[in-house]
């Protein structure tokens, strides 16, 4: 073969994938975007799901979404460089001094699982407190015949083998919920770890790191005698992995699992006082039924937008996912992710006006 | 005592025999490792590469290709047209700079200036991609206010690219023979027509063989896009201020996802992505090979 | 070469060699302006952790809603502190067990190569190996996790504790199929292609009057191999695993898939889990944003400093061992 026919047809091919991804990219843009205003989206991957579901469900404008931190979703909003940043953590004090014009917009509210694979008794519903859980993880709890695990499951043998206590490799709103619910009820975690979408994770030689929700999960399911939190999207993965779920220890005492209802009752405990800011954490709630993990989830815009389209764009987009009758939260969207909407008078008297104040 | 001297003839030979037979042996204990790791590797290969390809195939669809998706639902098209996206914009950026430096390190410099800015192609191939993708990040996406996007992906991605273009261009030069450069001297070529009409067309199969490979390799990235391309569940269509989605992306991230659709999605792209990559690399050394 | 000088060129041509020289010198800017990013921005660290950062290997990002405190005059979250000791060790150790795997591989690999290899069959044989250098990294980390992983868990590590425990560190629980030896591992076949095209490359280059001399004296193969392959290739064989200790030492995605990523544990056996500073850094680096005062992504910045400082020594021996020419492009993290 001649070399210049076979440069010729190297030339051909890498012309013809070039025309190709030229065409997949601009030719193939049919769907249409009305006011031409792309909204970006970044940061928690809790909410990714969710993004994913309303931006193809949202008609009136396009969103682009990508599924990186609740870190990443902050900074992206506070540089500029998406326009909207989701966040399972709300901005930090500092933070939000250091940047004015940020808004912090709860828009659901998400919850949490203890789990674990033992053994034997993965079928029972298992009780356990935050400070059994401070106590499994900073080390000082390391069998799972301790007498403390015991107190709180009259009836329940309990094997002799080390307790493997997983957490995430890397920075997450799942840790963040965690370890408040940590710091809230437990005091010795509260003032030497204390609470972040990374915190100083004692050093327990027996503990195992997992990247993401499915990472727990799968270090979960290759190790025996592990525990684990995770987030309440990944119930079937839990379900089909044969984990059992813990029944958790709430203010008032009460072991309580998580259905729509306690979430909503622990929820209800705090959302007449959110401050106009809208900044609050709502783990462990007191009331009877009142399920301990539950967070508030957040969008993180620029209070300034840069051009009245992408302004209007935001606020209509904002008040369509938030609303529960006919937007995106309801729970046609959101229930198979085992989220809640917020209630409509925490809508209208907190949320509402925060997105009001975005203008251009 | 003294041997007969058939008797050290017969000694010695016993002697020469035995160490015969352990020449022999030793070279058969080396040939036998040696094809015995080669086979290792040949298995392992086809682990790998099988694997990948198995349970890619067992996900894979048609409507992947021409459908867009976002790592947990729909195809892998916009994966697809990202990646060579950036792969192209780092091109773009990576070639003029690959070939026309090369040229001046070829036909220009001097021993030291051309030995001083080698050194720093070379530093160059030994930045870890997390540190170029951080670098990325600071720089582009923040301090040039590019946001996440094409330009910020691909720039990144290029500079991973110009040592590979660079080097292998100013080999291809430097190969040119003395004799055809004084000719087209003597035949009244000034520099530059002797760089566009000799050089360049001269090693016009180095540079295709560069640009093959350095497209291969940059298109397996992932380190250096996280923090500068970001995703994006659609096509890109800008080159600022728009993510990009790449397949490495959907590999890392669909891997996380809860549900079966999502590891389909990432051993299809996995598959893909191989497939894409070791076509390229079989091109180039078939290219090379032409030389 | 073109040795005109600029008054008696052309302007049209002087431009164009100010255009080739702009060309040759953005490979040059591009790190001027790296190395002052990097360093500019690992300053308020330095300041903050000191030589602690090389000895300590608590990672602490600090209490983030707390208010930050003031220290040594830069401003960092409550309680934080930032040691890369862990992630040192994480990085030398999976190093070091890939250089375990690959070294006598691709040594024996090139041999075999170039001594039992009919002539027609070594083209496409190497090209088979340099192959496995284009698998992206993301997809030695898939294989990893899901075929990998599962393996040594529940057979070869077992094993190795069953039958190997009178080796020094064969020791302690196995929790999981990730860690040093499934991060060693994938570091090793993927370093393998490299070395291994560095050696073959050198060895198909020595002089054939010095194999046939051999032959000629009635030299087996092997002979040939260990008297001119091996004997004249030492230097290009340092060179090229120096090469291939470059790149094991900078790769991140296929080792924060497989490696456990464990923070504050230092590594007590083979069986441990680990890190490594790439790893960490792409790990960490999203909740480091939350951080206000910017101390978290400073000490990362630190992180990557000191591992591009590491890998530049790597290479740049490697390089000056091998010489540039030996040099076929694949040794790029």
């Amino acid at each position: 073969m001649n070399k210049n026919t076979g440069i010729a047809i190297i030339v051909a091919i890498v012309v013809v994938v070039a025309a190709v991804g030229v065409y997949m990219a601009y030719g193939n843009q049919a769907k249409p975007s009305s006011s031409g205003v792309t909204l970006t989206e970044t940061g928690s991957t809790l909410l990714y799901p969710v993004f994913n579901i309303w931006s193809g469900n949202y008609s009136a404008n396009k969103i682009t979404t990508a599924g990186t931190g609740s870190g990443a979703g902050i900074s992206g909003a506070i540089a500029g460089t998406v326009v909207i940043g989701a966040s399972d953590a709300f901005m930090t004090n500092t933070q939000v001094s250091q940047n004015p014009g940020i808004l912090n917009i709860p828009i659901l509210i998400s919850s949490q699982y203890v789990s674990y694979n033992l053994p034997g008794l993965n079928g029972k519903t298992l009780n356990f407190s935050g400070p059994i859980l401070a106590g499994i993880y900073n080390g000082s709890i390391s069998n799972w015949n301790n007498s403390q695990i015991a107190a709180l499951n009259p009836g329940v043998a309990f094997p002799s083998h080390t307790i493997v206590p997983v957490h995430r490799s890397d920075g997450s709103g799942d840790t963040n919920m965690f370890t408040e619910f940590l710091s809230k009820s437990d005091s010795w975690w509260n003032s030497n770890v204390g609470f972040g979408t990374n915190v100083n994770w004692p050093g327990v030689s027996a503990a195992l790191t997992g990247n993401g929700n499915s990472g727990i999960i799968s270090q979960m399911k290759s190790t025996p005698y592990s525990i684990g939190y995770i987030a309440t999207t990944y119930q079937a993965q839990i379900q089909s992995a044969g984990f059992g779920i813990a029944a958790l220890q709430n203010q008032a005492g009460k072991f309580v699992t998580m259905s729509q209802s306690t979430v909503m009752a622990a929820a209800n405990q705090y959302l007449s006082q959110i401050p106009s800011d809208g900044r609050l954490a709502i783990q462990y709630a007191p009331g009877n039924t009142s399920y301990p993990i539950v967070d508030l989830e957040y969008l993180i815009v620029k209070q300034v937008q840069p051009n009245a389209a992408t302004a209007t764009a935001l606020v209509n987009f904002l008040k369509w996912a938030v609303n529960s009758t006919s937007g995106g939260s309801q729970s046609t969207y959101i229930s198979s992710l085992n989220l809640s909407p917020l209630p409509t008078a925490v809508v209208n008297q907190i949320v509402t006006p925060l997105i009001n104040k975005i203008s251009s | 005592m003294t041997e007969t001297a058939a008797a050290a003839f017969v000694r010695s030979r016993g002697k020469m025999e035995s160490r015969y037979r352990r020449r022999v042996f030793s070279d058969l204990v080396v040939r036998v490792i040696g094809y015995a790791v080669f086979a290792f590797m040949i298995g392992l290969l086809l682990l790998i590469v099988g694997d990948v390809a198995l349970r890619g195939l067992a996900g894979i669809s048609f409507g992947m290709f021409v459908t867009v998706g976002n790592t947990s639902s729909g195809g892998l098209a916009n994966a697809i047209a990202g990646t060579w996206e950036l792969v192209g914009t780092g091109l773009v950026f990576a070639l003029p700079v690959g070939v026309f430096g090369a040229l001046y390190l070829s036909e220009y410099s001097t021993r030291n200036t051309g030995g001083v800015l080698r050194l720093f192609v070379d530093i160059l191939t030994s930045i870890p991609s997390i540190v170029l993708g951080l670098f990325g990040y600071l720089v582009l996406v923040i301090e040039l206010n590019m946001g996440y996007s094409l330009l910020a992906g691909g720039l990144t991605l290029g500079v991973m690219m110009i040592p590979y273009i660079m080097r292998i261009s100013e080999i291809s030069y430097s190969n040119v023979p003395r004799e055809m450069r004084e000719a087209a001297f003597a035949l009244g070529a000034n520099s530059m027509q002797l760089s566009f009409s000799l050089l360049l067309r001269q090693a016009r199969t180095g540079i295709m063989t560069a640009v093959l490979l350095a497209v291969s390799i940059a298109a397996g990235e992932t380190a250096q896009l996280m923090y500068t391309a970001l995703f994006n569940n659609d096509y890109t269509s800008s080159l600022t201020h728009q993510p990009v989605a790449y397949l490495t992306y959907v590999i890392w991230y669909s891997l996380n996802q809860p549900t079966q659709y999502a590891h389909a999605l990432a051993y299809s792209a996995a598959l893909i992505l191989v497939a894409s990559i070791f076509f390229l690399l079989l091109l180039s050394k078939y290219v090379e090979r032409g030389r | 070469m073109i040795d005109l000088a600029w008054n008696e060129r052309k302007p049209l041509e002087n431009l164009f060699f100010l255009f080739t020289l702009a060309m040759a010198l953005v490979p040059f800017a591009i790190m001027v302006i790296l190395f002052s990013f990097l360093i500019y921005n690992a300053i308020p660290s330095m300041r903050y952790s000191g030589f602690g950062f090389f000895t300590s290997y608590i990672w602490n990002p600090g209490m983030l809603y707390e208010n930050p405190v003031l220290v040594h005059g830069v401003l960092a979250p409550y309680r934080s502190s930032f040691g890369m000791l862990g992630f040192f060790l994480g990085t030398m150790i999976t190093t070091a067990l890939a250089l375990v795997i690959a070294f006598p591989v691709s040594i024996f690999l090139s041999l075999s190569l170039n001594l039992y290899t009919p002539q027609k069959l070594r083209k496409p044989f190497s090209v088979l190996v340099e192959l496995f250098a284009g698998i992206p990294s993301v997809v030695y980390g898939l294989w990893g996790i899901i075929v990998l992983e599962p393996v040594l868990l529940h057979s070869i590590e077992p094993w190795m504790k069953a039958n190997l425990s009178f080796l020094p560190g064969f020791s302690g629980e196995i929790f999981s199929g990730a860690g040093i030896i499934a991060a060693g591992l994938i570091l090793g076949i993927m370093i393998i292609p490299i070395v291994t095209a560095v050696i073959s490359e050198s060895m198909a280059s020595q002089p054939r009057e010095l194999k046939e001399g051999v032959y000629a004296l009635g030299g087996t193969r092997w002979e040939v191999g260990k008297s001119v392959l091996l004997r004249n290739t030492k230097r290009q064989i340092v060179g090229g695993t120096l090469l291939g200790t470059g790149r094991a030492l900078g790769e991140t995605m296929a080792v924060l898939m497989v490696s456990g990523a464990v923070v504050n544990v230092l590594p007590s056996g083979i069986f441990s889990l680990t890190n490594t500073m790439s790893a960490q850094i792409a790990a960490a680096l999203d909740s480091a944003f939350i951080d206000a005062t910017g101390m978290n992504i400073s000490a990362l910045v630190e992180l990557g400093v000191i591992l591009v400082i590491i890998s530049l020594i790597a290479n740049l021996a490697g390089r000056a061992i091998v010489g540039r020419a030996a040099l076929r492009g694949y040794e790029h993290d």
